[in-house]
């Protein structure tokens, strides 16, 4: 019986009632629940089966989306890598073989750090260098900055510390910049380390509103808001 | 020196035609501008088992599915909204691990509820009980096409065509295949009561 009402309801969605038969089916929904309830579960049945394989199909695609980026990324600082190493390398062969202007220099073959030129005699200028690595150093490859808090509008109050980080992959010197946010001038630019990743500063003379964060390089901001009191 | 406040506010216009527009470039953008926050913000539950990563393409996924159904209704910027979805999230697993009863946070308010993704996740589990074979004229006949696009509903005679057999036979299978996925649900309680 289940089943014949299920095969009705197929047909019903298929188009293949018409006439009498169609009419009989559209009274009997009305007076039989359990073919009601057939029907409606088939069509809930079939929404979402839909509604899933969309959501489905969607979520795969922004995973790939995802997995591309991170591909070009790693393979970007990879290349630039390869490229730096090649630098190095290069550098390191002209030093060693080709500059043979400093003889005294490489007589024990070391290398020492420069001051300034000096003058033997007439004829002799003697030279000192600085490493060559020096020269080519991972610090000039594109690196990258992350801020990592606070970044989401934080409330502090203006006696308290407030720590600023962020990830990097640089090992240089930088500027942090805190800006108000409303009028965007610049209140404070703090020297930092990149490879510290983090600085604490208490600065009471914050006034109460938000301010916005970044570091020279980074390619987004945080932000946070001072308030009067907020214990 | 560095003087001005570089100019970081999203086109929230261009965001919202390029998800209407299913533009892959906007999801990339999207990902490298907001992934780096929620990340931030998932490793904040520390005592959560989940990738950053699989929160954020949870919530990205729910996020365009409400901008395509217009129910974003741009009350805060997308950013701050999938922000909000991807918190939701890690406190709804936050909350199963501490019994604790869930509740949303206050400003911001999802326009689907969990329980709609929940029955997706339910039919998705389903699915993956049938044989490939079912899955095949299912979607066929509630109109799921081999591109993965979707479109109208087949019928029998034209599932028969595709799958080199007779119309009677197509209905068949289809029937012995949604018996299967009947039973499959009324074995799954999480389902009934979604279905309820």
């Amino acid at each position: 019986m289940k089943e014949t009402k299920i095969k009705l309801i197929e047909d019903f969605i298929n188009g293949k009632l018409s006439g009498k038969d169609l009419d009989s089916f559209k009274k009997e929904l009305s007076t039989d629940k359990e073919l009601l309830k057939l029907y409606e579960d088939r069509i809930k049945i079939s929404e979402l089966w839909v509604k899933s394989h969309e959501y489905q199909s969607l979520k795969s695609e922004i995973g790939d989306i995802i997995k591309q980026e991170n591909k070009t990324f790693g393979s970007r600082y990879f290349f630039h890598i390869g490229i730096a190493a090649t630098v190095l390398v290069l550098i390191s062969i002209y030093f060693i073989f080709f500059n043979s202007s400093s003889n005294k220099l490489f007589d024990n073959n070391t290398v020492t750090s420069v001051y300034d030129t000096t003058i033997n005699n007439e004829e002799e200028i003697s030279f000192r260098f600085d490493e060559p690595a020096e020269y080519a150093s991972i610090d000039s490859l594109p690196y990258f900055i992350n801020l990592v808090s606070p970044v989401n509008g934080e409330k502090f109050d203006r006696f308290e510390t407030i720590k600023f980080s962020w990830k990097s992959n640089s090992m240089r010197s930088d500027t942090l910049f805190i800006v108000d946010s409303e009028s965007q001038n610049i209140l404070l630019k703090l020297f930092i380390v990149l490879s510290d990743t983090m600085i604490s500063i208490q600065y009471p003379q914050f006034e109460e509103r938000e301010y916005i964060w970044y570091i020279s390089d980074s390619n987004s901001y945080g932000r946070f808001h001072i308030t009067e009191n907020i214990k | 020196m560095i003087s001005k406040v570089p100019n970081r506010k999203n086109d929230e216009n261009d965001i919202i035609s390029g998800i209407l527009e299913n533009d892959p470039q906007t999801i990339r953008n999207i990902y490298n501008t907001q992934y780096i926050k929620i990340r931030a913000m998932v490793s904040n539950f520390k005592t959560l088992n989940i990738e950053a990563e699989d929160v954020f393409q949870e919530g990205l996924t729910r996020a365009v599915i409400n901008v395509r159904k217009g129910l974003f209704k741009g009350d805060s910027t997308f950013s701050t909204y999938l922000y909000g979805i991807c918190r939701n999230l890690c406190l709804k697993e936050y909350n199963k691990f501490k019994d604790i009863k869930r509740t949303e946070v206050d400003d911001f308010k999802e326009e689907i509820s969990d329980d709609y993704y929940d029955a997706i996740q339910v039919m998705l589990r389903i699915k993956n009980k049938l044989d490939s074979t079912c899955i095949k004229i299912i979607n066929m006949r509630f109109g799921i096409n081999n591109d993965n696009s979707v479109g109208k509903a087949l019928k029998f005679d034209a599932i028969a065509g595709i799958l080199k057999i007779t119309a009677d036979n197509a209905r068949q299978k289809f029937g012995r295949c949604m018996s299967r996925l009947r039973s499959l649900i009324s074995e799954n309680n999480e389902f009934n009561q979604i279905m309820d």
